[in-house]
């Protein structure tokens, strides 16, 4: 502490300040390094030593630094239990060693447990709860924690599922998989000492998991329809299976670090604090609970080299080591380099020994089940893409086999995979390819030439290759694919202009349209002009000139997107006077469409532009892909990536306007009580303009719940069509168009789950009625299930 | 506002070592797997007002600029390890390269052969007309 800043601030304090500013400035001092401390446990670059004799020092530098740091200390270490659950042992072991020597630490760390844990029950933070009832339960194997109060956490738990009726089920689900996820580490103890009311507590859940629950929605979140290879497990009842398979074996959890055991003899003798009695906060309306999942499964034992043993799908090493790739995807998915070490390196604080676990294809296995995972993956799908890019630089001769594998199991059972998993499968082998010279051997595909484009394997490669025509360029396709594949590759990109040659009916009028928007001088007020002088304009029925001035647009700016906006937007304004309403807003896209239909990425371009331009609304966009005209296309992916992109701007303008309007709210109330104080606002805010807004607001829910109920009503309508016609054709309704378009249906339910819930109401009352057929209706009951 | 304070809101990136080849509708591809595409800037040469390997990105939001920093940088596009950065935001006359040739500056002294990007340096390509 140097004499300068004393005589600085002595003046102005009092004689206490000086020590307290010293112990302040040692308090910042001391953060970062106890962090680094703390946070670096166990990490192998760290030293030689064995894991226990760092443990063992840790702690007894730590407990030097209780007196004067303990809040900092409680701090990090609670943050130890959030943000590096892979290291749950090590750090529950560091906690008893604590405990051990300081009992009051010991109970204040529960404290500050407890509280965190009542907090993220309080504020739907459930991943974090899961995370501190896990490591609650694992310092009871430490005895810093008395195994009887946690079995009475457990049983408040549980109880969740005996609550009042109305409860949705996702709630009580969360609660029991919250108990479940914690049994593996301490269910040895909890059977040996309260053998009875553990029986107890696991009957109840399994009452709960095997009687009580509905699987509706479990349908709808399968990746694949069949059960073969690989029963796609709903996750309560797998996680049930594993728990029930290790009591089986007498809750031995073999192979897994857990220092602790060693440390025995320290820990025996420490104080056990009890828990205080934790009541799971009521529900409320606008909770949200984590969705059900269904268990994905790519590999068993048979995939992976002989020398190497792959846990069984019900053993819970599977689950104990999927649960902590998954916990260090979501950490890391931000930053793809420390992602890949991560992953790869995890397993030395998590096993005792180098155990012969096929890791990197646990990590593949992982990444997939998040990248196809329904209703949503939980990170951006490009993120996947990188970091297996990473992955397979830092393991060049292991992670790219493995990939190459797993993408040969997923093309052999693309035949019953959802849609939607196969369109981000799409995206993403064709992002990988690009990566690597588009190299892959199509020609150990040749079932993808069997049967038409709607059959699964060929729509598979037919839109991986159309994404792969917009990575690169039509003639390189032919250049990477074997002869016989050719007739898979997509048309020219090129657009098509049906009024150069003398004999089209438009000749003309083209021709003086095309000299007129070359002209330099002339802009929209100018091209009005001239289009209101032609003979035959007739504003009630602009249809066969919009044609024409349409096809010329973007005939002359058809070299690049920026020239065709260039185009869009010089004539704004007469494209809206001679499109008036939301038909001829539909018959413009399919004059669109005829310019552009051999590439589908400039269609999805053009459309998203007109939409943001507000030339085009988001019901004419959803009525023009459920037309007649488009049908031959109902089942090309393009078309829905441009109704869920509309969809997706829908949204986003409902939740922009949502989030202004909520803030000139908090603007307006502050103003208000400052006005209390006599205080002039200098904010030029009224009640009338946010009133104004959340006028705005309502507007944009009425398009959103609007453009819900016209795609439903189409999907009805279309969907309904089909099944009469087979039926009374007396053909099988179950052809793959029929499979894509109800698996569409299903999609937006699955996307869009939490503004659709909104509207769920109106939709069962004017679409999904009881006279609905009931393969309809039976999507609609499966996402009522799913938050139910 | 400050050059900083530009980047730190920025929606916009700086994509460098393209290809002269490389088209609007590659870039749109990789690039719109990020977020939504507001534009696509392709530098010219500012003689030839051909492509000469650099573009800008223009997003929507900053969320979008960044998952490109994060999944895209460093990654490759036409066959080319592509490189991203924040940009202040484009001006016209930003689109032109600033090299001597009408070309991007790094393209005027490097002394490898890049098919992609014209071959040899230009400053290595007028030294051997000369000699």
């Amino acid at each position: 502490m140097s004499r300068r800043r004393y005589h600085e601030r002595s003046d102005e304090e009092d004689e206490a300040s000086p020590k307290r500013r010293r112990q302040e400035n040692e308090k910042e001092g001391i953060e970062p390094s106890l962090k680094s401390l703390i946070y670096k446990l166990g990490d192998r670059k760290q030293s030689k030593a064995s894991i226990e004799s760092n443990l063992e020092s840790l702690a007894n530098v730590l407990v030097n630094d209780i007196a004067h740091h303990k809040p900092i200390l409680l701090k990090i270490l609670s943050q130890c239990v959030i943000f590096l659950p892979e290291k749950l042992t090590l750090y529950t072991t560091l906690v008893g060693l604590l405990n051990a020597k300081n009992h009051h630490f010991g109970a204040d760390f529960v404290d500050t447990m407890v509280r965190n844990l009542k907090e993220s029950l309080k504020t739907y933070a459930f991943d974090r709860a899961k995370l501190i009832v896990r490591f609650l339960a694992d310092l009871v194997n430490c005895r810093a924690i008395s195994s009887s109060s946690l079995l009475k956490l457990f049983d408040s738990f549980v109880e969740v599922t005996i609550e009042e009726a109305n409860i949705p089920q996702v709630r009580s689900d969360w609660y029991v998989f919250a108990v479940l996820a914690a049994l593996p580490w301490v269910g040895k103890e909890m059977s040996e000492k309260h053998t009875e009311k553990f029986d107890k507590l696991l009957r109840s859940i399994g009452d709960y998991i095997k009687g009580r629950r509905q699987k509706v929605y479990h349908p709808a979140l399968r990746v694949w329809s069949s059960d073969d290879p690989h029963p796609q497990e709903e996750y309560l009842d797998c996680l049930w299976a594993q728990i029930k398979r290790l009591e089986a074996d007498k809750w031995i959890l073999s192979r897994i670090l857990r220092p602790y055991f060693t440390f025995e003899g320290q820990l025996i003798n420490s104080l056990q604090h009890t828990l205080p009695q934790i009541i799971p906060p009521s529900h409320r309306d606008d909770a949200e609970y984590p969705l059900p999942r269904v268990v994905f499964r790519l590999f068993d034992y048979t995939d992976v080299p002989e020398d190497l043993v792959l846990p069984g799908a019900h053993a819970i090493e599977r689950f104990l080591i999927e649960e902590q790739l998954e916990y260090l995807l979501d950490q890391y998915y931000i930053e793809r380099k420390d992602c890949t070490t991560q992953l790869l390196q995890f397993q030395h604080n998590f096993f005792e020994r180098d155990e012969k676990i096929p890791i990197h294809y646990m990590i593949v296995e992982t990444m997939f089940s998040q990248l196809l995972r329904l209703p949503t993956p939980p990170h951006i799908e490009i993120a996947y893409s990188a970091i297996f890019f990473e992955l397979s630089k830092t393991e060049p001769d292991s992670i790219p086999q493995i990939l190459a594998q797993a993408t040969e199991l997923l093309y052999d059972r693309m035949d019953t995979m959802n849609l939607v998993c196969m369109e981000r499968l799409c995206h993403w082998f064709s992002h990988h390819l690009s990566n690597y010279q588009f190299t892959w051997s199509w020609d150990e595909w040749p079932t993808a030439l069997e049967g038409d484009e709607d059959t699964p394997k060929q729509k598979f490669v037919r839109e991986v290759l159309k994404r792969c025509l917009r990575f690169s360029y039509h003639g390189r396709l032919f250049e990477i694919l074997p002869d016989n594949f050719h007739v898979l590759v997509p048309p020219k990109p090129e657009h098509v202009f049906d009024f150069d040659n003398e004999s089209a009916a438009g000749y003309e009028l083209a021709k003086k349209l095309t000299k007129k928007m070359q002209e330099r001088e002339s802009d929209s007020n100018d091209m009005m002009l001239f289009l209101r002088d032609l003979p035959n304009f007739d504003p009630s029925d602009t249809k066969p000139i919009l044609e024409v001035f349409i096809q010329v647009l973007l005939h002359l700016g058809s070299k690049s997107y920026s020239h065709s906006f260039a185009a869009l937007n010089k004539y704004h304004t007469v494209i809206k006077q001679l499109v008036p309403s939301e038909e001829m807003q539909t018959y413009m896209l399919s004059c669109i469409y005829k310019v552009w239909k051999n590439s589908p990425q400039t269609m999805c371009v053009l459309v998203d532009k007109l939409v943001r331009a507000q030339i085009v609304e988001a019901p004419s966009v959803a009525n023009w892909m459920f037309s007649t005209e488009m049908s031959p296309e109902f089942t090309r992916f393009f078309l829905w990536e441009i109704l869920n992109s509309t969809i997706k701007k829908v949204n986003d303008n409902v939740d922009k306007q949502q989030r202004d309007y909520e803030d000139m709210r908090d603007r307006l109330d502050a103003t208000k009580r400052s006005m209390d104080f006599d205080q002039k606002p200098d904010d030029a805010l009224t009640e009338d303009m946010v009133e104004k807004k959340e006028e705005l607001v309502e507007e944009a829910q009425s398009l959103q719940k609007n453009l819900f109920l016209i795609v439903f009503q189409r999907f009805n309508m279309t969907l309904t069509d089909h099944l009469v016609r087979c039926e009374s054709a007396g053909e099988d309704y179950n052809t793959c168009w029929y499979k894509w378009s109800i698996e569409r249906l299903q999609q937006i339910f699955l996307t869009y789950h939490e503004q659709v819930f909104k509207y769920m109401s109106t939709l069962e009352m004017l679409i999904f009625t009881t006279d609905t057929d009931p393969h309809i209706l039976e999507v609609f009951q499966r996402f009522c299930a799913l938050r139910a | 506002m400050n050059n900083k304070k530009l980047l730190n809101l920025s929606t916009t990136l700086y994509v460098g070592n393209l290809s002269f080849y490389t088209t609007e509708s590659q870039i749109h591809e990789l690039f719109g797997r990020c977020g939504d595409v507001k534009r696509i800037i392709m530098g010219l040469d500012k003689v030839r007002k051909t492509p000469c390997g650099f573009c800008f990105v223009e997003y929507y939001t900053r969320e979008a600029g960044e998952y490109a920093l994060r999944y895209v940088n460093q990654t490759r596009l036409d066959d080319r390890i592509i490189r991203t950065d924040w940009d202040a935001g484009f001006k016209e006359g930003r689109q032109y390269g600033r090299g001597k040739s009408g070309g991007q500056v790094r393209d005027e002294y490097r002394n490898d052969y890049d098919p992609g990007r014209g071959g040899f340096g230009k400053l290595v390509t007028a030294k051997r007309f000369r000699d």
